[in-house]
């Protein structure tokens, strides 16, 4: 990447809106993530690699491991945005105790759900876009019957013949047939209820029969072979392939049920090997998660010893000899080199790409990183994520208070450690805690609470 | 189901709270025909409405709290649901202060209710289902016996009202704590039932936290309504409910005072089973049947047999403290049905029956066509709608106030009033009785109780402590709810106002090092919180969401179907029987790992051991029995033996004088009755134990088995001495600190803090301690003692024999005394020799005699000595003589009476003194040194050659007749003979003041205590003198022990009581103790007692040999009484060759006086008539001519076996040993019977 903090590029004022607001908010744009991306070069090359073959038809699976607030997140949707311009369909989900791969009480279920309903193409990124991958399939198949001059649902039944030979292949091929007859009779209904059910949001077989006629649903335990049929079904309707962004693989590693843990990490070893194999055809996953995540051996990945030995990284691997083509992708903490860059660029970007509206000098960033460094030491390195938020919440603040001086608020500028805000309490008088803060307050979120218990903030066992 | 209202004249039209009910509910309200609201419903309505406060509604049973509550949460509900926020200004959704009012509430549950039992959810369930149904809202229940799809429904589409237990509230944070936010977001109300069953437990401290932790999932504080229909200090019940700001919660207390009580305290004897466990383990073990009926003991049957008289026919609830005793009593009044050939009307529910076995009594209760009794435990306490009862039963204490303000409220609904019967037991008083049950506690407890429940006080619940174990608890559920957490984000979510409020962070650092010590927790490298190895499976397991401890169970099953649960805690073996559900079982197979038992109908049964401890008592209580005592009132409500029993009580206080005493003898050691509650009895005992002091709490007292009392008060002197400790640095000392579930997971220091603030009260401890020692002070004041008529001192003469002149002038004494002109003699019979090592006196006699002889009184009485009798083949006294006899403290008074103003005079003072003193100190009235004389040492210096210094020697000499030994009476008498004989020796030996006879001390005491004489007395029987003849023929032997001489006084006194103790030829280890110790005491070194031991030996080694042989049996006796006095092997050997050179034959003659007695001969003698052989008839004449009867046989009647070798192996001589028959040598026999044989 360059090695100026700024570039002359422009950035659209939509772009930068939406890339400062959710990095104020402590989460990854959707869209722009070329304008803040640095370093990593090798892993995105070796991720575009993957999608590469995925288009092919064949398949991939990466575990992006990091820690936490290491980027994980920013580099599965900036593969997620590679994805989607090679023409790839990509879902994304975080996982959590309500979304696992496995599960027997609806929460595979719900993780399906979630990933359809973030289901995005090129011309759709934001997600919400199963109506028009299968619109796209009945228009494709329309064209064709038109120019085979057969009946549009002649070419239907075959090309979903393609389908019925997989696992649930049947019921998902009635499901598009529905949509297809609801197409040309005009049912809206029809329509939406084979949308409904091809996004996994029908809980009962008893409605799925009444609306749509088929016996089945997407459920706990037909969540991956559903996942395959929808890669082969986007082939069919003229996409690359599917990419699968599970982020959050740590929730996984939480859960506090020793048996739903391990049934988890066994869907794992399915989809690795399947997808080793090339048996999925046109199916990649992209796993986020922590180093704890997968090397603790009593609860993590590596406590599956089938799943060790799969993702054992390659011995001669580290110290300077890096090996890009395993599954387990090392992201590599950012460089202080890294992380001046990207300050320049969340500066350029707050400008709206104008050098001209520079909010601050070159000497602020070193100062803010002399700053953070001196506070938190180099962890600050390793977790960006709120050293990001607290730069935008600075540019934020000189934005809007010109008056005051940057070397004045950078010594203000608190870190303070991410906290559950389900845990944090009550404040009786209002809800000021929770709500994002206003402008005119001082560069930091959430002020340290009047803290006697810093022995527990710092607590190790 | 609804009761209706009781008075009130208003159409519910006209009140202010009802038009404020939505339209729906003020139909619902009609159609149930209540013509007015009752009070709670009035009050509560327009504040739950505005639903901006938390209210507790705290009413009697079936006043109508959940009406109180449901219709305005209803109508709010109800209100929403009609979602026509424009055409009506809303008033139901407006007031939410957390909430701005144009928010719409999200979906989800809208009404949290919270119950501490199943059954009163189901109960409740079908009852709001009514009600909520005319409002159009859903009504789910959750909990353990709910069915999965059933709940499953309820997570799909939440909403309404869900009746849900704390345990199924924890379990759903633990498995989907994720959704919680969304199940949860629409709570507008959170209702707790039964307020009052969390204050202050566990399970209460863990409801607090999950109530806090909804908040905290919704972001929001919804309105907090308790119920209850018991709650003594609603401020307590309003700290419970909001933490964070009790003075806010509004407090509707609706508890209609004049309600009529029908009530009846009954009181027992416990009476012991027909068949002891033992017998019946035999009698079953010999193939035989035990019924039931023989192996409960005869209160049992009594209040059985009148439960089955008074209940049968109606619809009752008895209540019983402990599952065990409702298996028994529903068995016994079973099986009263079945003899009778009546249809059983009786069944057991109790929380270990299965969920189906509880359910068909709970509908058979609510079935009025039938009448029908459950005998039960607190489970239909609570809630449970079975209507109203004919009557409610109590047998035993009730376990609190509160507790039986509950259960009475069970019986008298609509105009009856309630009806209640208690049933209490109280200990035989017999030999081993200890104060306690003297003071009939049992009785007087519940009097007091009564006494609380009729002043409408009720119990506030204790400070609730840290609550570190429900806290180990829910960190490991907020881990799992949110999958990990931060130390911080722990304590702030958890320790804010609330159960937790006292773990600060530093202490709950230490808390999770220790629960990551105990493997529970681990940390990943970013500092979050995770479950360790041990925490996963713990949380995995279902038993995880009780905070409350609960033993394992096993679950018994008959014939294929589940009875119920069993925890464990006594060994179940198969083959063994048992009675559950009612019915009586034998075990015919156990499975280890599946806990499960199996069961066949069997005819006998033991009722199982359920867990479970009594209630704490709380002070109030404790000092509202000091006033039931002090009260003379006897209530009417008692019944005849009740009275009797609370008269016995008050007699037993006034006796041992509680109202200035904290402090009593008791048996072998001592009772402390402090009156305070147990939490600072607790204390008390804890720091007794640190010291030293072994104490046991029993009732409202604390035993202290070893100790007296003025050893206790040596202890308690040396506690006040140091600085009160704090809870902590006791609770330090503690072993075993492991009291609540989680209790394990505590390193020592946390768990002794946790204990510290659970179970002591050191500030209540300490002002006990302050009062036994200012009660150990004598009370100088108040000392009126009871003083004979002064006697004028007069020169009299004794008897008409010389003058006996004695000065009194030398006894020093205060003004006012009179002199001592009288000596009162004072003889006891004791269980053993030491009262230090808990002898006891179980005979005293005293002869009160004038200086001239003149006895002016004699007084006997047999004494309980509260524990095993001793020897009884030495006093001759049985323990059953002494059953009915008073206890020492019972006649303190009347001995003290008999003593006041006269010398104490005893053969071996120091004996008998020592233990009167003994006595006196345990009844907690310290005699002051008193001036005492001793016989036998005044014999010693008036009569110095007499032999031996026992009394009846000492008589001998002097021609008194003594008319039976060993009984104190009769020995008193023979002392006084012995003391009047002595008196005239010493004026001719001229010693004529009380210093010259050797009285000390010569002051007489300032203060005497002041005790009342009870006129109690109990003569020994006159059919005991047998027991004496029992007595072997070498016990004889001893009583003609008369070599020992001895010049040291102390060592006459010894031997005196080794004497006593070798007198059975046993030397128990009590006996060796007692002996060891008085040694010790009075000051004899190892030297004297091995010089005494010498002696004595001697002597009974002469004794053996004075009629010339040492049988067999004699030798076996001395190499006995060698090794008892643990003496060189060749010193019996020693012993006989010293004796034989000894006494000469004539001394021996003279000591033995042969004729009347028979005589037998044996083997060919060796005698010589004038040069010739004596032949045996010869032999026979001369015998008969001494007066001797002579036999041919040896029988047991025969005295007397006369044989030429000692060692003769003829069948006559072996046949004599065995039977212990006198062997004597011939040549001795000649000479004592003087016959002219050489």
């Amino acid at each position: 990447m360059s090695d100026s903090p700024s570039t002359s590029e422009r950035i659209r004022p939509r772009d930068r809106d939406a890339i400062i607001q959710s990095l104020r908010a402590g989460v990854v744009p959707r869209v722009g993530q070329q304008h803040i991306q640095v370093g990593r070069v090798h892993e995105v090359t070796a991720l575009v690699t993957d999608i590469d073959r995925i288009a092919d038809g064949g398949s991939s699976i990466r575990f992006a491991i990091g820690e936490y607030g290491a980027g994980k997140s920013f580099f599965l949707n900036l593969v997620r945005s590679i994805a989607l311009e090679r023409k790839l369909v990509t879902v994304h989900a975080d996982l959590s105790p309500d979304r696992r791969l496995h599960a027997t009480g609806g929460q595979a279920r719900s993780l399906y759900a979630e990933l359809m309903r973030n289901l995005a193409t090129r011309s759709r990124p934001e997600g919400g876009a199963m109506p028009s991958v299968v619109e796209r399939f009945v228009t494709d198949s329309l064209s064709v019957a038109a120019s085979r001059d057969v009946a549009p649902e002649v070419v239907i039944r075959e090309r979903l013949a393609a389908l019925e030979e997989l696992t649930g292949g049947y019921d998902f091929a009635q499901v598009v047939a529905a949509y297809w007859k609801g197409h040309d009779t005009g049912n809206e209904q029809l329509k939406a209820d084979a949308v409904r059910w091809l996004r996994g949001e029908y809980s009962t077989r008893t409605d799925a029969r009444a609306a749509l006629g088929v016996r089945t649903i997407i459920d706990d335990a037909t969540f991956y072979d559903h996942l395959k049929l929808f890669a082969r079904f986007v082939r069919l309707a003229g996409f690359e392939g599917v990419l699968v962004c599970l982020d959050e693989l740590v929730n996984l590693y939480k859960l506090a049920n020793t048996q739903a843990r391990n049934s988890n990490y066994e869907q794992i070893l399915r989809i690795l090997n399947d997808s080793l194999q090339g048996s999925a055809a046109g199916l990649g996953f992209v796993l986020g998660g922590t180093p704890e995540m997968l090397l603790d051996t009593r609860r993590g990945l590596y406590s599956y010893s089938a799943l060790q030995s799969r993702l054992a990284e390659n011995t001669f691997a580290g110290a300077g000899i890096v090996d890009y083509s395993g599954p387990v992708l090392r992201l590599a903490n950012l460089s202080p080199e890294d992380l001046y860059v990207l300050l320049g660029k969340l500066r350029h970007v707050f400008a709206g790409g104008d050098p001209a509206g520079y909010l601050v000098p070159d000497d602020a960033l070193h100062a803010f990183m002399a700053h953070c460094s001196a506070r938190v030491g180099d962890a600050y390195f390793r977790t960006p994520r709120t050293t990001i938020k607290e730069f935008v919440n600075l540019l934020a603040a000189l934005d809007q208070n010109p008056e005051v001086a940057w070397s004045d608020l950078i010594q203000r500028v608190e870190l303070v450690p991410e906290q559950n805000p389900d845990l944090a309490p009550l404040d009786d008088d209002n809800g000021a805690a929770s709500e994002p803060t206003t402008e005119t307050t001082v560069p930091s979120a959430t002020a340290p609470p009047p803290d006697d218990d810093d022995e527990l903030s710092n607590l190790r066992l | 189901m609804m009761s209706s209202p009781t008075s009130g004249s208003d159409p519910p039209g006209t009140s202010a709270a009802f038009v404020r009910l939505h339209p729906r509910l003020q139909r619902w309200v009609h159609e149930q025909g209540w013509t007015s609201l009752h009070d709670a419903q009035e009050r509560a309505i327009g504040p739950i409405l505005d639903g901006d406060r938390d209210v507790i509604i705290s009413a009697a049973t079936a006043a109508g709290k959940t009406e109180a509550a449901f219709l305005p949460i209803c109508s709010v509900l109800a209100a929403s649901l009609d979602s026509s926020p424009a055409s009506t200004p809303d008033p139901w959704t407006s007031h939410d202060p957390w909430e701005p009012p144009a928010q719409p509430v999200p979906s989800g549950i809208d009404v949290l209710y919270v119950s501490p039992l199943k059954a009163l959810i189901n109960d409740q369930y079908d009852r709001l289902e009514l009600l909520c149904e005319r409002a159009g809202i859903p009504v789910h229940r959750w909990h353990g016996d709910v069915s999965e799809h059933a709940k499953r429904k309820v997570r799909e589409n939440p909403t309404g009202v869900l009746l849900i237990t704390p345990e199924s509230l924890e379990a759903s944070f633990v498995n989907r704590g994720s959704s919680a936010p969304t199940f949860f977001a629409g709570v507008r109300y959170i209702v707790v039932d039964e307020l009052h069953s969390f204050l202050a437990t566990p399970r209460g401290a863990q409801l607090q936290s999950l109530l806090g932790r909804v908040e905290l999932a919704i972001r929001r504080r919804p309105p907090r309504i308790g119920l209850s229909a018991t709650l003594g200090d609603m401020s307590a019940a309003a700290r419970f409910l909001r933490p964070a700001d009790p003075d806010a919660v509004l407090l509707i207390d609706s508890s209609s005072a004049n309600q009529q009580l029908k009530l009846q305290v009954r009181g027992y004897l416990h009476a012991a089973p027909q068949l002891s466990g033992r017998q019946a383990a035999a009698v079953e073990g010999s193939g035989g049947t035990v019924e039931v009926e023989e192996t409960v003991s005869g209160d049992q049957l009594d209040i059985a047999n009148h439960l089955f008289r008074t209940l049968r026919g109606s619809d009752n609830l008895v209540f019983a403290n402990a599952r065990r005793d409702v298996e028994v009593y529903a068995d016994l009044l079973a099986r009263r049905c079945e003899a009778e050939r009546v249809p059983n009307e009786f069944w057991p529910h109790h929380g270990s029956l299965a969920k189906d076995v509880r359910e068909i009594v709970e509908a058979q209760l609510k079935d009025r066509s039938r009448p029908v009794t459950a005998v039960c435990t607190s489970t239909l306490e609570m809630g449970i709608d079975i209507g109203s009862m004919a009557s409610v039963a109590q047998i035993g204490m009730p376990p609190s106030v509160a507790s039986l303000r509950q259960r009475l409220g069970r019986s008298g609904r609509r105009d009856e009033s309630p009806v209640v019967r208690i049933y209490v037991t109280e200990n035989e008083i017999d030999g081993r009785s200890s104060p306690i049950d003297e003071l009939r506690p049992s009785i007087v407890q519940t009097v007091a109780m009564v006494r609380l429940l009729l002043a409408r006080w009720i119990e506030s619940p204790d400070d609730p402590g840290l609550n570190l174990s429900t806290l180990v608890q829910q960190i490991l559920s907020v881990i799992a709810q949110h999958g990990g957490a931060t130390p911080k984000e722990l304590h702030q979510a958890l320790c804010g106002p609330g159960p937790f409020a006292l773990v600060d962070a530093h202490r709950f650092a230490r808390l999770l090092r220790a629960m990551a010590a105990a493997e529970l927790l681990v940390q990943s490298t970013d500092g979050v919180l995770l479950h360790g190895t041990v925490g996963e499976r713990i949380v995995n397991h279902y038993s995880f969401y009780t905070a409350f401890q609960t033993p394992e169970e096993w679950k018994l099953v008959a014939d294929g179907r589940s009875l119920g649960t069993l925890p464990i805690v006594q060994p179940l073996i198969e083959g063994g029987l048992l009675i559950f559900g009612g019915r009586r079982w034998k075990i015919t197979g156990i499975d280890q790992q599946a806990r499960v038992v199996e069961l066949t109908h069997s005819a006998g049964g033991v009722p199982p051991n359920f867990g479970g401890d009594a209630a704490p008592v709380g002070d109030h209580v404790r000092t509202e029995m000091v006033a039931v005592y002090k009260d003379h009132v006897v209530p009417e409500w008692l019944d005849r033996e009740g009275k009797a029993l609370l008269a016995e009580g008050r007699a037993a206080w006034v006796r041992y004088e509680l109202d200035r005493r904290v402090l009593l003898p008791a048996g072998n050691g001592s009772v402390l009755v402090p009156w305070v509650g147990d939490r600072a009895l607790n204390t008390i005992a804890l720091q007794l134990g640190l010291h030293g002091v072994e104490a046991g709490k029993r009732g409202p007292a604390l035993e202290l088995p070893k100790h007296s009392a003025a050893e206790l008060v040596a202890t308690v002197r040396t506690i006040l001495r140091q600085p009160k400790p704090d809870a902590l640095a006791i609770a330090e000392k503690l072993d075993n600190t492991e009291v609540d579930k989680w209790d394990w997971v505590l390193d020592r220091d946390l768990a002794a803090e946790a204990t510290a603030s659970r179970l002591l009260d050191v500030d209540g401890a300490w002002r006990i301690f302050e009062r036994i020692d200012a009660q150990s002070s004598p009370d100088l004041s108040t000392a009126a003692t009871s003083v004979p008529a002064p006697a004028p001192v007069t020169n009299a003469p004794v008897g008409d024999q010389a003058r006996t002149v004695i000065e009194t002038s030398p006894i020093s004494r205060p003004a006012g005394r009179p002199p001592i002109d009288e000596f009162c003699v004072i003889d006891v019979e004791t269980t053993g020799f030491s009262p230090r090592l808990g002898d006891r006196v179980i005979e005293v006699a005293t002869v009160r005699m004038r200086r001239d002889g003149t006895v002016v009184d004699e007084w006997c009485t047999l004494v309980n000595p509260q524990r095993d009798i001793g020897a009884t083949r030495i006093h001759g006294i049985t323990a059953g003589a002494v059953l009915d006899a008073p206890t020492f403290g019972q006649i303190a008074g009347d001995l003290l009476e008999r003593l006041d103003g006269a010398v104490f005079v005893a053969h071996n003072l120091r004996f008998d003194r020592g233990f009167v003193a003994a006595e006196f100190d345990r009844a907690g009235h310290a005699l002051p040194p008193w001036p005492g004389l001793c016989t036998m040492a005044l014999g010693a210096r008036v009569q110095p050659n007499v032999p031996s210094r026992k009394l009846a020697a000492c008589c001998e000499q002097l021609g008194i007749t003594i008319n039976r030994a060993h009984a104190a009476g009769d020995d008193a008498l023979a002392t006084s003979s012995l003391l009047a004989q002595y008196l005239r020796l010493a004026v001719a030996l001229g010693l004529t003041t009380l210093a010259d006879l050797g009285c000390t001390p010569l002051t007489w005491p300032d203060t005497v205590p002041s005790l009342p004489s009870s006129g109690l007395r109990c003569a020994r029987g006159h059919d005991d003198a047998h027991i004496r003849e029992q007595a072997s023929y070498l016990a004889g032997l001893v009583g003609q022990l008369d070599g020992v001489e001895v010049a040291e006084p102390d060592l006459a006194a010894y031997l005196d009581l080794l004497d006593r103790a070798l007198e059975d030829r046993r030397l128990t280890t009590a006996e060796s103790n007692a002996l060891q110790e008085t040694a010790r005491e009075w000051g004899l070194n190892a030297a004297a007692v091995q010089r005494a031991h010498n002696s004595y030996f001697a002597a009974l080694a002469a004794a053996a040999l004075a009629d010339g042989v040492v049988t067999s049996t004699e030798r076996a006796d001395l190499d006995a009484v060698a090794d008892l006095l643990a003496l060189d092997p060749g010193a019996v050997d020693d012993a006989l060759r010293v004796a034989s050179d000894g006494p000469g034959d004539e001394a021996v003659a003279a000591a033995t006086d042969l004729s009347g007695l028979s005589v037998c001969f044996t083997g060919a003698l060796a005698g010589m008539i004038s040069g010739q052989p004596i032949t045996r008839t010869e032999a026979q004449n001369l015998a008969a001519q001494a007066g001797l009867i002579v036999k041919t046989g040896v029988s047991k009647g025969l005295d007397l076996l006369v044989v030429a070798d000692p060692d003769s192996q003829s069948g006559k001589a072996k046949r004599a040993r065995e039977i212990g028959t006198r062997v004597m040598a011939e040549a001795v026999f000649w000479r004592a019977i003087g016959a002219p044989v050489d």
